[in-house]
């Protein structure tokens, strides 16, 4: 049985579900470019039934809910993605800074100014007595010198800028960290009584995002709508209400750089979990990738150094005597410099192999260009007092051997040093040794891994360092260099590409969430028309009950009428 | 495939597409500004090693082409030069012929003496020959004249300390001369101190080799060759590295030495350009000792000694063999140089070849994508010109 009480409430109910949904739908067009926000649908639902049966036939409408059109897996993909993005963009970015000064695409590289001083000693070699060509070497050598000094300063620049940028990244992610604690707080409020806080989960979703840009994260999301967020470690870094702040520690093991911490835990190093973002960019630009474009620069440098100073050496300068060091000795890019006595007097120079003033020792000098670098030792490690243990590193190949140990001594005094061949290595010499280095000579038989024992009297604390000739045939001094440049231009030709596959890959994620989640305006002006439509035509039931109404009221009245 | 268009997804999509073009237009018209396929090592590594490789052989063949110009240079004027003395080596030869007859007599031998002094001279004069003020038959002691107008007899030079040494006593020599050519002998510390206990290596070319290390200085040390060093100890020890010479000077007109001048023409190819008068002009290396043997004939004109002419027509004849056979030397080496330089010009132009087919950019190529681009750039700008046309906004009225 019907009565026009209850179809009344009916378009009653039409009239107040419409506005509800025009309302959303007004929400929707207002949000269309505001990022993150994921569009909200009305679902409209019956109230009460039509049943034959029950002989029920009216049936009502309300709004059920308010639905937020959300892909929870895709927006957890786009999460992981802005780690890669920010990572990379870091990466990218002080790749981009190092190809710029290391460009030896044009011709005023440090690798053509190598080629300008070894045609500067071949001038010499030419004319041993000009003046003008010890001046000139000199000048190219100081430019070398600086050249060096110069790509290794900046070289360092980009290392403490990576470095600087962790501490105020992690301010940022403390910051967004706190928030979404805050967050977190709220959506329980607010849902605990069955409402969705949509708005707030939204803001959530990009705080995360933000974190995520500038660290690798993983998330849980609790049953209470409370988002815990953790570390690749599994240490949160939100949990609930509750955020922890990530902080910075000075290591004194890393030129004191910033090692990450949490601020209630500074004896836990993170650096290790932190693999992704923006952070982790930073730090493999900070502790693996300029520090093997160090391990190169310095490498070149030294050789270079020590191979001109021992050949400037077996000279002779223009007043007959023995040559001393061309360059200050040093081991890394940074310190490179010539000597001040060669500045000073460029008569200095060893340029004569004998006393008679030829120009035998600069042509030797010049053709070191062809020499190869040093094998590298890789470590030296004091085994107790007196006595250290070194390894040959692979770059020595053509060296190892599978012979016995060998062991040095050194006697009494400090420039006494003595090889004790056990091994029968026969190849083996010592070719100069003084109180901190050691010289050997091998003759490059054998295969395997050759190890070196040191011993003899001196302190654990003393540094030795040995360096290994004749030379490791891998490369040349120019060729090794060069190797640096292929290899930093390999690094941003790869980051590049990487950047750019990240990129489509995050188009692609972000097209898809906004297919799914985003605001389509012509959707919303045909719901629009719907709601608008539905609503006209319970506001028409409306009037139809009214005259209904009306005609009731008047049918007491009929037979005055009729 | 996306099937639901977001306005949002319109606006990303043509903003994407406009980078990504944006982005490959630069890239070509970068190329085609500097007119190079590669700009910096990233655009492609393994070709930025292989230019790398390329310049800097390059920049060491441009080394090596100098030095041969250098060294050809020096060859044309020790080439003119011998071909001078051999001229007058000629004419001295027809003369001594002359002279050897019964028919001349002791006054034509007396103005044939004479005259042969003059070309003798001459002889000196070419045998001093300058490249760019150095001594060209001097050996390595190219700063000083190399022949003397005089005979000289066999000496021990003055035992000098280098200025920069430590020491500060005194070094003498001593001793006769017994050497068939002339040295420098070097005497370098090893270790250093009192001289009793200081250590020594001594050098017998100059500090080119040396000889195993002895000790003590206290005593006169003999050098070899009959030289011996005596030192007398001063205020201060002797240090590592403190070096003392001495020279030994044969007997006879040369002064120079027997070392080579030596620039490298390519990788590890030392090329000597040097011809030393003691191998042109002295017996020391199993030759004819021109400038002896032009003086014994002089005397021999002079004495009127027809048997000492007619022995010295015999060595004439061997001296002038001697100047042709390093005058062909001469031209061997500069044919040496000759192939080389060929050599090294081909494989330089070899190199720019290939340095230009990595690096230069293909311009034809290049500005047909170029085109390609624009037209994709104008279609994008067009799209993003029309996109907010088309919405149902407009059709409801």
């Amino acid at each position: 049985m019907s009565d026009i009480n209850q179809i009344l409430q009916t378009a009653r109910m039409a009239i107040l579900s419409e506005l509800s949904a025009i309302n959303t739908s007004g929400s929707n067009i207002a949000n269309v470019n505001t990022p993150g926000y994921s569009r909200v649908l009305p679902i409209f639902a019956t109230q009460g039934s039509v049943s034959a049966q029950s002989n029920r036939d009216q049936a009502g409408v309300q709004i059920a809910g308010l639905e937020r059109i959300y892909d929870k897996y895709l927006e957890n993909q786009i999460v992981e993605q802005q780690s890669n993005i920010g990572y990379e963009d870091v990466r990218k970015e002080a790749l981009d800074r190092i190809e710029t000064f290391l460009n030896e695409s044009s011709t005023d590289g440090l690798s053509a100014m190598l080629d300008k001083f070894w045609g500067a000693w071949n001038d010499l070699a030419a004319n041993p007595s000009g003046s003008a060509e010890r001046n000139a070497l000199v000048t190219v050598s100081q430019s070398l010198a600086a050249m060096f000094q110069q790509d290794a300063g900046q070289l360092l620049q980009v290392q403490k800028d990576a470095d600087t940028s962790i501490a105020s990244a992690l301010d940022q992610i403390n910051g967004y960290a706190a928030t979404i604690a805050e967050y977190n707080q709220q959506i329980t409020a607010l849902e605990v009584n069955g409402g969705t806080a949509n708005t707030v989960r939204d803001n959530r979703d990009e705080l995360l995002k933000k974190i995520s840009e500038l660290v690798n994260v993983q998330t849980v999301e609790e049953s209470n709508g409370q988002l815990n967020v953790y570390l690749s470690n599994g240490k949160p870094l939100v949990m609930g209400s509750s955020s922890y702040n990530l902080t910075t520690q000075a290591n004194p093991d890393n030129s004191n750089y910033a090692d990450i911490v949490f601020d209630y835990d500074r004896s836990d190093v993170l650096n290790d979990f932190i693999t992704g973002g923006k952070v982790g960019g930073y730090l493999d630009i900070r502790d693996v990738t300029s520090v093997e474009y160090f391990s190169y620069l310095d490498a070149v440098a030294a050789n270079l150094v020590n191979k001109v100073n021992s050949q400037h050496r077996l000279g002779f300068d223009s007043y007959k005597n023995l040559g001393g060091d061309f360059f200050v000795p040093a081991t890394k890019a940074k310190d490179m410099e010539i000597s001040s006595a060669i500045v000073n007097d460029p008569s200095k120079i060893a340029a004569s192999a004998t006393v008679n003033g030829d120009g035998d020792n600069a042509r030797t000098l010049s053709a070191v260009k062809n020499d190869y670098m040093y094998a590298k030792v890789d470590s030296i490690t004091p085994s107790g007092a007196g006595s250290a243990t070194a390894s040959i590193n692979t770059q020595a190949s053509a060296y190892k051997s599978t012979l016995n140990p060998i062991v040095l001594t050194r006697g009494a005094t400090a420039a006494d040093w003595a090889v004790t061949d056990d091994g029968g290595y026969t190849g083996l010499s010592v070719v100069s040794a003084d109180a901190g280095r050691v010289i050997l000579s091998l003759d490059g038989s054998g295969g395997s891994d050759l190890t070196l024992y040191l011993s003899g009297a001196w302190n654990n604390a003393d540094t030795l360092s040995l360096v290994l000739t004749p030379d490791d045939r891998t490369a040349t001094l120019n060729g090794y260099f060069d190797s640096l440049v292929v290899k930093v231009g390999q690094d941003v030709s790869d980051s590049g590409r990487n950047q750019t596959r990240n990129k489509a890959i995050n188009d692609q994620l972000a097209t898809q969430r906004e297919a799914i989640s985003g605001v389509s305006i012509d959707e919303e002006m045909l719901n629009l028309m719907r709601y608008q439509m539905a609503y006209n035509a319970a506001g028409k039931l409306c009037t139809v009950l009214q005259e209904m109404v009306t005609t009731l009221l008047n049918l007491g009245n009929a037979g005055a009428t009729f | 495939m996306i099937s639901r268009v977001s306005d949002n997804i319109k606006y990303l999509t043509i903003v994407n597409n406009l980078f990504s073009v944006q982005s490959q237009y630069n890239t070509i018209s970068e190329k085609l500004a500097s007119q190079k396929e590669i700009n910096r090592p990233s655009d492609d590594p393994l070709a930025t090693s292989r230019i790398m490789d390329y310049s800097s052989t390059r920049a060491g063949i441009s080394k090596y082409k100098s030095n041969m110009d250098q060294s050809s240079g020096w060859l044309d004027i020790t080439e003119s030069a011998l071909n001078g003395v051999a001229d007058i080596l000629g004419n001295i030869h027809e003369m001594a012929i002359a002279q050897s007859s019964a028919t001349a007599s002791a006054d034509t031998r007396q103005i044939a003496a004479t005259s042969l002094q003059p070309l003798i001279d001459q002889i000196r004069s070419l045998a001093n020959s300058q490249y760019k003020g150095d001594y060209i038959f001097a050996g390595t002691k190219i700063q000083a004249e190399p022949f003397s107008s005089s005979v000289g007899a066999a000496t021990v030079g003055t035992a000098t300390a280098a200025e920069g040494n430590r020491f500060n006593g005194t070094v003498t020599s001593s001793g006769a001369y017994t050497g068939t050519t002339n040295k420098a002998y070097v005497v370098k510390i090893v270790t250093g101190g009192t001289l009793a206990a200081s250590t020594y290596r001594i050098s017998s070319d100059g500090g080119k080799t040396w000889g195993a290390t002895a000790a003590d200085l206290s005593a006169p040390i003999a050098l070899g060759d009959g030289i011996q060093l005596t030192f007398a100890a001063g205020t201060e020890d002797l240090a590592a590295n403190d070096v003392f010479y001495v020279q030994g000077q044969a007997a006879g007109y040369y002064r120079g030495n027997g070392e080579n001048l030596s620039v490298d023409i390519y990788k590890n190819t030392p090329f000597a350009y040097n011809l030393t008068g003691q191998e042109v002009f002295t017996s020391a290396d199993g030759g004819v000792d021109i400038f002896d043997m032009l003086n014994s004939l002089k005397t021999a004109l002079e004495t009127n000694n027809v048997s000492g002419i007619q022995a010295q027509l015999d060595n004439l004849g061997r001296a002038q063999d001697q100047i042709a056979n390093f005058t062909a030397e001469c031209g061997t080496r500069q044919n040496r140089l000759d192939i080389a330089k060929t050599n090294l010009t081909q494989l330089d132009g070899r190199l720019e070849d290939l340095t230009s087919s990595i690096q230069d950019a293909d311009v034809a190529a290049l500005v047909t994508q170029l085109t390609n681009k624009q037209i994709a750039l104008q279609a994008s700008y067009e799209l993003a010109a029309n996109i907010s046309r088309m919405t149902i906004l407009d059709f409801l009225k």
